[in-house]
């Protein structure tokens, strides 16, 4: 009975436990409610981002108001800090997107698409948020964001971006980038609309490690 | 006289000179050659295209943006597209109903899952954002059809839209631009485009003379950059300076050398300066009269006036020499005997000019009414001004006495000639096989670059800044009709039969302005068709896990009634640039399309019958071609009434022959002589040789009239000599011109005057002996 007792203890507490807090690989909830850290924090985690290549795998997540289900998304994205950034969707279509600080390019097959940044600042903004950021060029993102730090590089962190212009505001209400030490963890976008994005970011492998031919392929480059 | 005077000084300031090469296009009834006019002057040709090289090309560009918006004689200067461009595109579009772009085709079940599976893949992409701000509204990408059209635009409508084009993605084969936030740049950023529209004519000279030096001025304050520029504007100061150029060496040359043979023949200064007031008089009612008549005259019909001047002094040198060497009778009396033959020369000189204006192009029509008003004065002038001027006491100088004994025994020589039958047909025979073989080798060219000048800094400055901004359409789709509605309607078919002809591979694309507005109707069909297809709409959402309630403001605009998007707003809107390019604001509704890849313009026009399929340069040479063969016919015609008029006169139609023989001689002579030379005959050929005949003629009834004695023949054929040389003088500089065309008819009339004189020496050879006592 007690055994019986401890089980059922033991489980209710693993339940009210697996409630309280997430699993080990998963920022603390509470993390955005916890004060901001001091400007200066913000040098360290910038530090970090001056990256020159960057590979990982994504697996991001869609809730629009306009869907009744969630739109899924895995592929693997790329970053050249003399580019920009490479995306290619394996699911639910095989896709790649570029986005340079002047255009993104988008290929669906033998169809390719050019949408040029100049001709939104806000778009543009929207769209460099991650390269600039993994450029590590705070400057250029404080230009179009305020920028709030949460947790510190010696463990979770979250970089909330919330737009400092109001049409910037009418298409996002704030971009949020979760990270452990030096890891890049997830994105969150949350539209005015309410709708939002959760982008994972997996297996990151950086600078070095990422192979020329492989960015070049990414980019479309050969 | 002294009236004229006074008036021709006072208008002088007042006169309109312009070198638009439109009043050299056909202005007939025929559909396409009204359509080439039009391209010629619609906006596209209107506009000049500054290109500005340099390592701060871009933000150049930006500064003369800026500059040429605050000048007031600009009417429009911008290079790319802006965000603001955009955003207010995308403002107004969206305040049309959500159908109004949608194609009917959309609405079957198969279109409209596709339509919603973009959607849908829109929205889950990373710059979903945008999409997802229209969606609500207008869930099946309407709004973006215009953008489509628009970005199917390229090369001509690159210039057209002033860059709207080049906003989305450069098409395989054109030039590699960029938009950079709104300027325009080639791709490796050297160069950057800005378009400028004057509100003044590109071929309003003055105007633009102004601007150019407005343009060099903003030049100086940037060392570093340079200006190239292409357009119309350009080739109209070239053309203009090259006409003033002509026309001032043509009139100092030709007056000192005509001065020179005055003074060495007749040695006075008094009939130096009488001579010249019927030339002089002339000209002036001549300018006056096009002025009135024609609203302005053209540089060319003014270096071809200038070149008639000899013509006109013709009449006064028939005169003269009979005075100068008959000095017992007095100046009317001579007048009297040799009036007859200059009133009757001038007249089917102006049966030849009649030709010329008959051709159909107003430019040549403006010259043969200066041409015609000209020898009018200036024969009345000589009739009645010249003779009470003369001096009751002369002396001619021995010059002319020795030209008139040489020539005297010139004659007495040839006309010792045996004229037998025999030698008579042989003659004829050589010169009729020797016309019919230069006629049969001949080559015609109906090019109208044949008559413009290619070369230059100016056309190498056109071509360069035109290949940077990539290939032009050659090929237009032109529809026209009777109302803005009725336009849209048949644009809605043509632009169905221009997509079958691309689908069929007939052409490789082309421009679908159709797309920028349906007609109302087919707007008013859209809109049913859509709320028909409503409950479908809602099926197609939810099998692609749409939430239909998210899309009230659509639903809320198909409960509404229809807003049709008329032709009018679409001028007023953003979108303005893009509709006066290929929806010009004419007197006649007209819209038009640029067609790329055309392999077979026959094929096309089978395929597309709603539009007009046109080709300029083709349809250009096609109508000058026609112009050419009407003046022909038209010279045959006036060769044929000045025959009349001499049968009329001489009642015989052996003099009638003879007095045309010089001209016609000398006519097939010069054809055969162009034709050995290898040149192509053009227009200007056609119609200098119709001047040949003309002055041939002239000195053929000068010649028929004076032949009572050899003295008096003599006495003719020195003022035949005298009005050869005076006239190549003034048309053989005319040949030097750099204008092909002034100097094809330089030549020609140049070689046609020799042979002239020629063949004058060749009739009074044939006649002398019989008419001499």
């Amino acid at each position: 009975m007690m055994t019986r007792g401890l089980v059922a203890l033991a489980l209710a507490l693993g339940v009210a436990f697996a409630h309280a807090a997430p699993p080990a690989d998963e920022p603390p909830a509470n993390l955005l409610s916890a004060p901001p850290a001091k400007a200066a924090a913000l040098d360290a985690i910038f530090a970090q981002f001056k990256l020159e290549r960057l590979r990982c795998k994504f697996s991001e997540e869609k809730r629009i108001a306009l869907l009744a289900k969630p739109l899924r998304a895995t592929g693997t994205m790329y970053f050249s800090r003399d580019i920009g950034v490479a995306r290619l969707s394996e699911t639910p279509k095989k896709e790649q997107l570029v986005v340079t600080p002047t255009v993104v390019r988008i290929r669906k097959g033998t169809r390719t698409e050019e949408i040029p940044l100049d001709k939104s600042k806000d778009l543009k903004a929207f769209a460099l948020i991650f390269p600039t950021l993994l450029r590590g060029d705070r400057a250029g993102l404080q230009q179009a964001f305020t920028i709030t730090l949460r947790g510190s590089d010696k463990d979770w962190w979250a970089l909330t971006f919330v737009p400092k212009s109001a049409s910037l505001a009418k298409l996002v209400t704030k971009v949020v980038v979760f990270g452990k030490k030096t890891d890049l963890f997830s994105l969150q976008v949350t539209e005015q609309s309410g709708d939002t994005t959760n982008t994972r970011l997996l297996e990151i492998t950086k600078n070095a490690d990422v192979p020329d031919a492989e960015l070049k392929a990414a980019f479309g480059l050969q | 006289m002294l009236a004229v005077a006074v008036v021709f000084a006072l208008s002088v300031p007042r006169l309109k000179i312009t070198t638009n090469i439109t009043d050299f296009l056909p202005d007939n009834a025929n559909r396409r050659a009204q359509i080439a006019a039009l391209l010629a002057q619609s906006d596209v040709a209107r506009i000049m295209i500054v290109d500005l090289e340099g390592p701060d090309a871009r933000a150049r560009a930006l500064s003369l943006v800026d500059d040429l918006r605050t000048r007031p004689e600009v009417a429009s200067a911008r290079s790319g597209v802006t965000e603001a461009d955009v955003t207010a595109t995308m403002e107004f579009l969206s305040a049309w109903p959500p159908t109004t772009f949608v194609p009917r085709a959309a609405y079957t079940d198969e279109a409209l899952r596709a339509r919603l599976g973009e959607l849908r893949d829109q929205l889950g992409s990373p710059v979903g954002v945008i999409a997802r701000q229209y969606a609500p509204r207008d869930p099946l990408g309407g709004m973006w059809e215009p953008f489509e059209a628009m970005r199917a635009a390229r090369g001509t409508a690159v210039i057209a839209s002033r860059g709207f084009a080049a906003a989305r993605s450069t098409p395989a084969g054109s030039a590699e631009l960029s938009d950079d936030d709104g300027v325009l740049m080639s791709a490796d950023r050297t160069h950057a485009f800005v378009f400028v529209e004057t509100r003044a004519s590109p071929f309003d000279t003055g105007a633009q003379r102004r601007f150019r030096a407005r343009l060099d001025d903003w030049l100086k304050t940037s060392p570093s950059t340079r200006m190239t520029t292409a357009g119309a504007a350009q080739f109209a100061i070239a053309s203009e300076a090259q006409i003033k150029h002509d026309v001032s060496r043509i009139a100092t040359i030709s007056t000192l050398g005509i001065l020179a043979i005055f003074l060495l023949l007749f040695g006075s200064l008094r009939l130096i300066g009488v001579g010249f007031v019927p030339m002089l008089f002339g000209s002036a009612v001549a300018m006056l009269a096009t002025q009135a008549i024609f609203g302005e005259v053209h540089g060319i019909t003014i270096a071809f006036g200038t070149s008639l001047l000899g013509v006109g002094l013709d009449y006064v040198e028939h005169y003269y020499a009979h005075f100068v060497l008959t000095p017992n009778v007095t100046p009317t009396t001579t007048m009297k005997e040799v009036g007859p033959s200059i009133v009757f020369g001038a007249l089917t000189t102006i049966i030849g000019f009649i030709g010329i204006g008959a051709s159909g192009l107003p430019g040549l029509r403006q010259m043969a009414a200066f041409s015609v008003i000209a020898i009018i004065a200036s024969m009345t002038a000589t009739y009645f001004i010249v003779p009470p001027w003369m001096p009751l006491r002369y002396r001619p100088p021995r010059t002319l006495e020795r030209v008139n004994g040489s020539v005297l025994a010139l004659l007495v020589r040839i006309t010792q000639v045996r004229w037998t039958r025999n030698r008579r047909i042989a003659v004829a025979a050589v010169l009729a096989i020797g016309a019919l073989a230069g006629l049969y080798h001949a080559r015609f060219s109906d090019n109208v670059n044949m008559l413009v000048e290619q070369t230059g800094a100016h056309v190498a400055a056109d071509r360069a800044v035109r290949s940077r901004l990539g290939p032009e359409a050659n090929t237009y789709a032109v529809v026209t009709a009777e109302s803005d509605d009725a336009l849209l309607a048949a644009l809605d078919a043509a632009t169905g039969e221009l997509e079958r002809a691309r689908t069929a591979n007939v052409i490789t694309s082309y421009v679908p302005v159709g797309r920028l507005v349906p007609s109302r109707d087919e707007q008013l069909a859209r809109h049913a068709a859509a709320r028909e297809a409503a409950p479908r709409i809602r099926s197609a959402m939810a099998e692609l896990d749409f939430v239909p309630e998210q899309f009230q403001p659509f639903w809320d605009a198909l409960a509404q009634p229809p807003k049709p998007i008329t032709l009018r707003d679409l001028r007023k809107s953003p979108l303005a640039p893009v509709v006066a390019a290929w929806l010009p604001t004419a007197a006649k509704p007209i819209a038009i399309i640029p067609l790329y890849g055309v392999r077979d313009a026959a094929a096309l026009r089978a395929r597309v019958k709603s539009a007009t399929i046109v080709v300029p340069q083709d349809t250009i040479v096609e109508l000058f071609r026609g112009v050419r063969v009407q003046t022909i016919v038209a010279s045959g015609l006036g060769l044929l009434a000045i025959f009349m008029i001499l049968f009329v006169r001489y009642r015989s139609a052996r003099k009638s022959v003879v007095a045309l023989i010089p001209g016609v001689l000398a006519c097939a002579a010069t054809v055969a002589t162009l034709v050995i030379a290898g040149v192509p005959l053009t227009i200007l050929h056609v119609m200098a040789l119709l001047l040949v005949v003309s002055m041939g003629v002239d000195f053929g009834i000068f010649f028929i009239d004076t032949v009572e004695t050899q003295e008096q023949s003599a006495r003719t054929m020195v003022s035949i000599l005298t009005a050869s040389i005076t006239t190549i003088l003034s048309f053989g500089l005319l040949s030097l011109s750099s204008s092909p065309g002034l100097a094809a008819l330089g030549l020609t009339v140049t070689l046609g005057v020799t042979f002239g004189s020629i063949f004058c020496l060749v009739i009074a050879s044939w006649t002398g002996h019989r008419a001499s006592p």
